[in-house]
């Protein structure tokens, strides 16, 4: 028996019949959040990522889903070599994962994207075998460790694909969450897998608690938004689509008592509780809000997240 | 609940009054008819008169 401690250090090196390896990227996710495998795994799985996707871009379980992917390039640094003048070489220090993506944005969207710059994020991969790799670690599923740069769009050349393609580059920060600690999920469509709208809701005008609303998306053209009444006049004239909060913390729920349509202004007539509105101290602040995103995806809303308005009594 | 573009807060306005509800609705610009079928979609038991069986305009 020879002396050696490579029971503890090694491992067996059979391999499972049609073992799994990641595959093409199809979508890049933002995930900073932590779960139990057991209760993402499975048949749990997609309702998971559907549910994360339609949350508020502030909640703490929030899935980013990034445009799709149209170019893969790997980035990756070298393995640091060292050699020995008798001929002797060797990986002296594993180089880290990168890759290169490029996708398909618009000058509306890839300002949204270019916010994830430069921050360390937890990132998921959608390949595409409907596979969505991430991290195991010990009981739980997380995000591999990243930093993302969004490039900008720059003028076409015309000698290339690249007008409204624009490029961004994911540096993983440990090797051994690819290469050691992968694990995947995976889904049956990424249809309902899906970034989210911002909406801007305004106050047009205003008669005591009766109010003059709008909802908005900005876009890059000067001058120019998108009305969300055209697309959504009748479905978001629903009391239950709309949420008002008052007090010093916004803590307390305002009711609003009806919503109608305003098809002259486009807009939509918000009416909040009478009584308590009246009872409000002048100057009192009301934020109003579209519903939460997957309130309004049940509606037929899709894909949208309003951006508050603060009203002033 | 709809009437005519108008999506009334059925939570809020259950068991509220008739008077309550047109008196905090009336800016809608609905005509009266308009306003009590509203009001008795969302509170039908106030449509009926305990006593009488007949419609009760008052919504008490």
């Amino acid at each position: 028996m020879s002396i050696s401690l490579c029971a503890s250090s090694t491992a067996n090196t059979g391999g499972i019949q049609c073992d799994i390896a990641p595959g093409i990227p199809v979508a890049l996710m933002v995930w900073n959040d932590t779960k139990t495998i057991a209760s993402v795994s499975g048949t749990n799985f997609q309702p998971f990522l559907e549910a994360g996707s339609l949350l508020s871009k502030s909640a703490a379980g929030k899935v980013f889903v990034f445009p799709i992917i149209q170019d893969v390039s790997d980035k990756s640094e070298g393995n640091k070599e060292g050699s020995l003048n008798q001929g002797f070489k060797t990986v002296l220090l594993e180089g880290k994962p990168a890759y290169e993506f490029k996708v398909f944005a618009g000058q509306s969207l890839v300002p949204q994207l270019r916010k994830f710059n430069n921050q360390s994020l937890r990132t998921l991969i959608l390949d595409a075998n409907n596979r969505v790799w991430g991290v195991k670690s010990g009981a739980n599923f997380i995000g591999a460790q990243a930093k993302i740069f969004t490039g900008g769009l720059k003028f076409a050349t015309g000698q290339n694909v690249e007008e409204g393609v624009v490029s961004i580059s994911v540096s993983y920060l440990k090797a051994s969450e690819l290469n050691d600690d992968a694990a995947f999920g995976e889904i049956t469509s990424s249809a309902g897998i899906t970034g989210l709208i911002d909406a801007q809701v305004t106050k047009i005008s205003n008669i005591a608690n009766v109010y003059k609303i709008g909802v908005e998306i900005a876009t890059a053209e000067i001058g120019s938004t998108i009305n969300l009444y055209d697309s959504y006049s009748t479905v978001l004239a629903s009391s239950s689509l709309w949420v008002a909060k008052t007090g010093a913390t916004f803590g307390t729920t305002l009711a609003i008592t009806s919503v109608a349509i305003d098809a002259a202004l486009s807009a939509w007539t918000v009416t909040f509780d009478s009584a308590a509105y009246t009872a409000l101290a002048a100057s009192s602040n009301i934020k109003l809000n579209l519903a939460a995103p997957s309130v309004l995806d049940a509606a037929g809303v899709d894909g949208i997240e309003g951006l508050e308005v603060i009203l002033i009594k | 609940m709809k009437i005519s573009n108008v999506d009334f807060n059925e939570q809020f306005w259950a068991n509220k009054s008739l008077a309550e509800f047109i008196e905090g609705e009336s800016h809608h610009e609905l005509n009266k008819m308009q306003m009590e079928e509203a009001y008795y979609l969302i509170n039908p038991k106030k449509n009926i008169s305990v006593n009488t069986g007949k419609p009760d305009k008052k919504g008490s």
